[in-house]
């Protein structure tokens, strides 16, 4: 039996003679024509396969055969040459042909002649695998181009969002300055008029005006701070701040709104929290907006603020305060939706409460900026508790120095006594007490006090003023009337300050006062005035008896475009003694500056021709060195550092008040030689003896009236005082807390800018401490032991330097006999301090 | 020698022609082409020829012959001469050239390469109006130095390689393709001697 090989091929075999007919059809050809090789063997391809001479597969076929050359038909390009079925049902169901590779050679067939022998291959499988990638990569580039419209609008879209914000922010400055400003006509000119005679008609209708416009300014703020957020324009200062002063500020700002109800605020603050750095003014917010809210909803009890660190890392801590009231609670289903703006508790709270509602929602916003989340606990008829988490950084300083307590006593105190009907209060200081390692014994009530002090000895006792049955004065009275009372140390404590509260405190016979809530300083300042044998009677006479730097009428420059703002401005000052020349925008304001000297200007920030900022850069530039204060109605998160950055010296928010512009003037112009005397020498003093402090300034400005004096209550307090002072001489105490004396030292040489810096040490160290050593190392001029005779030798080594500073004004003769003057004072000074002390 | 050339030349240009005219009605595209460079290579000197020229991956079509005259045919595609093709022909049938797999591009070179090759060796035969014989074409690709490693027969060693460079410009770009007619020593004189008959 014959074989034919080509039978077991897994490929197509066909043999087409000269004429083109079919000669030899192998198996596989069979299976996939569907025609035996007896149907077609000797026939045409076209005779059998309708169309097929038209494809250029078969054209090419014809081709080669008469040139006698090889065929090779790719899939790529003909599909197939012959339409035969799929090799499997799978592959049939998705095309209706096998795709072929073909490839020819010419060949001499014994039998059959020359002809061409053709190899079928399918190729189908690999025809569908790129078909399926040719669908995908279809897909991916249609994807591809969607994306990259998408991405083309997200652009857009980003671009026109910020273009929105920046919309936003311009609008929101415009807005907080267009506002601003005729409200501060408004508050300024109703304050001013309210300092007039005025009949009890014309002061109510003024104050009616008065707080309906504060109210509105509140109002006003709420809604710009809630844009601001919103907007994501509020972004939170970083600067060193002390948690627990910023909270007792608050808290003594928002007293007075307690009225008449019985209410007490309190404070509970963590001992060992560390020195930190966040913002100060979004954190007052907070509590501001917390604690005003319980004093609304309190009709009676206390209102605690409390700090605890819980979490304390080398760079960060985590603080958790709350502020807690005995007020009239939230219903449990409205604990969430108060934190949703324009929301109250009901329709009716704002009627009855007021507000606006946007309170805890900038609460929330804030508090989530500092990396915490305010939630709310409430008992309806018992009270509500707001806590929050904040994370704050560690400082390496702190905001201020504080006082040196044990230090400065004279004595000790171990012992005390407080008598106080609220637990929490006694709670609260007791722990505080106990901490300056003072054992304290605590009362309830005044019966339980006095008979507790006359069992044991108190050194001091402390007595809250307002208690039922027996109250603080009727406890001084008794302990006064005792056998041991006539000299015991009595503090009084009271929740509620005014005026006539204070005045009985001061002239029924207490030896202090402190209200609440207090902190740990406070405490310890009021220890400190215990035990240093002046009390606040006595300073005050002491104060009163002590030559004090007359400021006078200072010249000042006013540099505002606003007519009202002048006017108010203008009349604010007068009233204080002062006189101001007007500039009408900062290019007047400049031209006036550099040409005639002032004590200090006030520069608004927005004006025509040339801003503020720009005019206080040409001042500088011009060396104009006087104080400039910015006055605007911009109270943007940076606007601060702005002005700073331009080379103002601080900054004031409209509306301005008339205490604002007072303590301006106290801050950079008390002690201040006016404009029309010489000027030239500037003195820092650095000691955190409030006392020792006071005396040398009077001193030395008893002997030295052309001196412009700054104070600065530790080494830290005067580096931060030399960014806007540059003194010739630093009368310096070495041992300050904080930063002392030497490290104060250490760093100011290692700042060329203080090179011509003199300075004098004054210590209580002993001689012969290393650290004297170290002060000499660290070129100090003079050191002065404050065991002699002070006042004497400060003023000789002052004279000894002024002698030897350049264009230094030798004061000797006129020294001598202002000295005897002052020796003269300081002793009629110290004699009436004796006959007050027991 | 350059009477050999020249006539090879022309004749190659025919040949090419051809090719290009069948080419371009597959893909349906202008093909343009140059007159080829005809050179003449002594086949043991082929290697280093391959080598010196090629040292790259190239896509090869080898086809043998015999009959009038005898000997092989290698068509080299270099890397950016196949990639071009394949580009051409891929938008061409399918309106982009990233769709073609591999195992198909292999099939379409093979049916470039066997156009051009019958094309030039069919009009050497016409010239000479002989009547050859020829074997299915392969595909493989391989290091130019290492061509020829299989194919280094005994027979081939006195061998002539004619070295027939051509050029086709297609949609404004240009493709090189190499063709290497190795004839053996017989038919190179017979070749010769026809040539020369032709005058």
């Amino acid at each position: 039996m014959q074989i034919d090989i080509s039978d077991y091929i897994n490929q197509g075999v066909v043999f087409l003679d000269d004429a083109l007919r079919v000669r030899m059809w192998n198996r596989w050809m069979e299976t996939h024509s569907g025609l035996k090789s007896d149907q077609i063997v000797g026939k045409r391809l076209e005779d059998c396969y309708e169309g097929i001479a038209d494809r250029s597969a078969y054209r090419q076929l014809c081709l080669a055969m008469e040139n006698r050359t090889t065929i090779v038909l790719s899939p790529s390009l003909h599909r197939y040459l012959i339409p035969l079925k799929p090799g499997s049902t799978r592959l049939a169901n998705e095309l209706e042909f096998m795709q072929q590779m073909v490839r020819g050679c010419m060949v001499s067939d014994p039998n059959n002649g020359d002809g061409m022998l053709l190899f079928i291959t399918d190729t189908t499988e690999n025809y569908l695998k790129n078909k399926l990638i040719r669908e995908n990569v279809k897909e991916i580039t249609e994807r591809r181009a969607e994306l990259e419209m998408a991405r083309n609008l997200l652009e857009e879209k980003a671009k026109a969002l910020e273009q929105s914000n920046r919309y936003k922010s311009e609008f929101l400055a415009n807005m907080s300055h267009e506002i601003r400003t005729p409200m501060n006509g408004i508050i300024g000119f109703t304050d001013l008029l309210l300092d007039d005679e005025l009949t009890a008609e014309q002061r109510e209708f003024l104050e009616s005006i008065r707080l309906s416009a504060s109210n509105l300014l509140m109002i006003l703020n709420d809604i710009l701070d809630l844009s601001k957020v919103e907007a994501g324009m509020l972004s939170l200062e970083s600067i060193p701040i002390e948690v627990e002063q910023q909270i007792l500020n608050v808290n003594e700002l928002l007293r007075s709104q307690i009225d008449q109800k019985p209410v007490e605020l309190l404070c509970r603050f963590q001992a060992d929290i560390p020195p930190l750095r966040g913002d100060p003014t979004r954190l007052r917010q907070i509590f501001t907006n917390l604690i005003g809210n319980a004093i609304k909803f309190t009709l009676k009890g206390e209102i605690v603020s409390s700090v605890t660190m819980v979490n304390d890392t080398t760079t960060h801590v985590i603080l958790e305060c709350s502020v807690s009231d005995t007020g009239i609670g939230i219903p449990h289903d409205k604990l969430n939706t108060i934190f949703d703006a324009f929301t109250q508790v009901d329709g009716s709270t704002t009627r009855e409460f007021g507000g606006t509602g946007l309170g805890l929602k900038i609460c929330r916003k804030l508090v989530n900026m500092m990396g915490g989340d305010v939630v709310a606990t409430s008992v309806p008829g018992h009270g509500t508790t707001f806590t929050f988490q904040i994370q704050l950084e560690k400082s390496a300083v702190t905001e201020s120095g504080d006082v040196d307590y044990a230090r400065s006593l004279s004595t000790v105190p171990r012992r005390c006594l407080i008598i106080d009907d609220s637990t929490t209060c006694l709670e609260i200081a007791a722990d505080m007490l106990r901490e300056l390692d003072i054992d304290v014994d605590v009362a309830n009530d005044g019966t339980t006090g006095l008979r507790l002090f006359g069992e044991t000895h108190y050194d001091f006792v402390l007595v809250d003023i307002k208690m039922p049955e027996i109250d603080g004065f009727e406890v001084l009275k008794r302990i006064r009337q005792s056998d041991t009372g006539s000299k015991a140390k009595l503090v009084a404590i009271s929740g509620y300050q005014n005026q006539s509260i204070a005045h009985r405190i001061r002239v029924s016979g207490f030896d202090h006062c402190m209200y609440k809530p207090f902190g740990i300083a406070s405490l310890k300042k009021m220890i400190m005035r215990l035990y240093d044998g002046i009390d606040t009677a006595t300073e005050a006479a002491f104060v009163a008896a002590t030559p004090v730097a007359h400021v006078g009428d200072l010249k000042l420059l006013l540099a505002e475009d606003n007519a009202v703002n002048q006017k108010l401005l203008i009349k604010m000052l007068a009233k204080m003694g002062h006189t101001a020349e007007i500039a009408c925008n900062g290019k007047d304001a400049v031209n006036m500056a550099t040409s005639k000297s002032y004590d200090l200007v006030f520069m608004d920030v927005e004006m025509p021709v040339m801003g503020g900022l720009d005019a206080t850069k040409a001042l500088r530039e011009a060396g104009v060195t006087c104080p400039v204060i910015a006055l605007t109605a911009n109270a943007m998160s940076g606007d601060r550092k702005v002005c700073i950055d331009a080379g103002m010296t601080d900054y004031v928010t409209k509306p301005v008040s008339g205490n604002a512009i007072r303590d301006i003037l106290r801050k950079y112009c008390d002690g201040c030689v006016p404009a029309d005397l010489p000027r030239g020498k500037r003195l820092l003093l650095v000691d955190d003896n409030l006392q020792m402090v006071e005396m040398l300034k009077t001193g030395l400005y008893a002997v030295f009236p052309q001196f412009e004096v700054k104070i600065a209550s530790d080494g830290f307090a005067a580096c931060t005082l030399l960014g806007s002072f540059l003194p010739h001489l630093i009368i310096l105490d070495i041992q300050m807390p904080k930063m002392d004396g030497i490290e104060f030292l250490r760093t100011i040489r290692n700042n060329r800018r203080f090179d011509a810096v003199r300075t004098i040490a004054l210590t209580g160290l002993p001689e012969g401490d290393p650290r004297l050593d170290s002060a000499r190392e660290l070129a100090v001029d003079t050191i002065i032991f404050k065991s002699n005779a002070v006042m004497g030798e400060v003023t000789q080594g002052v004279n000894d330097i002024l002698k030897t500073l350049e264009n230094g004004t030798c004061i000797a003769a006129a020294g001598e006999s202002a000295n005897k003057r002052l020796t003269a004072g300081l002793a009629t000074t110290r004699s009436a301090r004796r006959s007050i002390m027991p | 020698m350059k009477f050999y050339q020249d006539a090879i030349t022309e004749s190659m240009s025919i040949g090419i022609g051809k090719a290009a005219a069948v080419l371009s009605s597959l893909v349906d595209r202008e093909i343009e082409f140059a007159i080829p460079e005809v050179s003449f290579v002594n086949f043991n000197n082929l290697r280093t020829f391959l080598s010196e020229n090629y040292n790259q991956w190239n896509c090869c079509v080898f086809m043998q012959f015999d009959g009038g005259f005898e000997g092989d045919s290698l068509l080299i595609f270099d890397k950016n001469s196949a990639k071009h093709w394949i580009q051409i022909i891929g938008t061409a049938q399918f309106g982009t050239p990233d769709v073609i797999m591999p195992e198909m591009e292999t099939d379409l070179l093979l049916e470039v390469g066997n156009i051009i090759v019958n094309g030039c060796i069919g009009s050497i035969a016409n010239l000479l109006q002989t009547e050859n014989h020829y074997y299915l074409p392969q595909f493989f690709t391989r290091y130019g130095s290492e061509i020829y490693d299989d194919m280094l027969e005994a027979d081939k060693r006195e061998s002539v390689g004619i070295v027939i460079e051509t050029k086709f410009t297609l949609e404004n770009e240009d493709v090189e393709t190499e063709l290497i007619v190795t004839l053996k020593e017989k038919s190179t004189l017979e070749m010769m001697d026809g040539l020369m008959n032709l005058v």
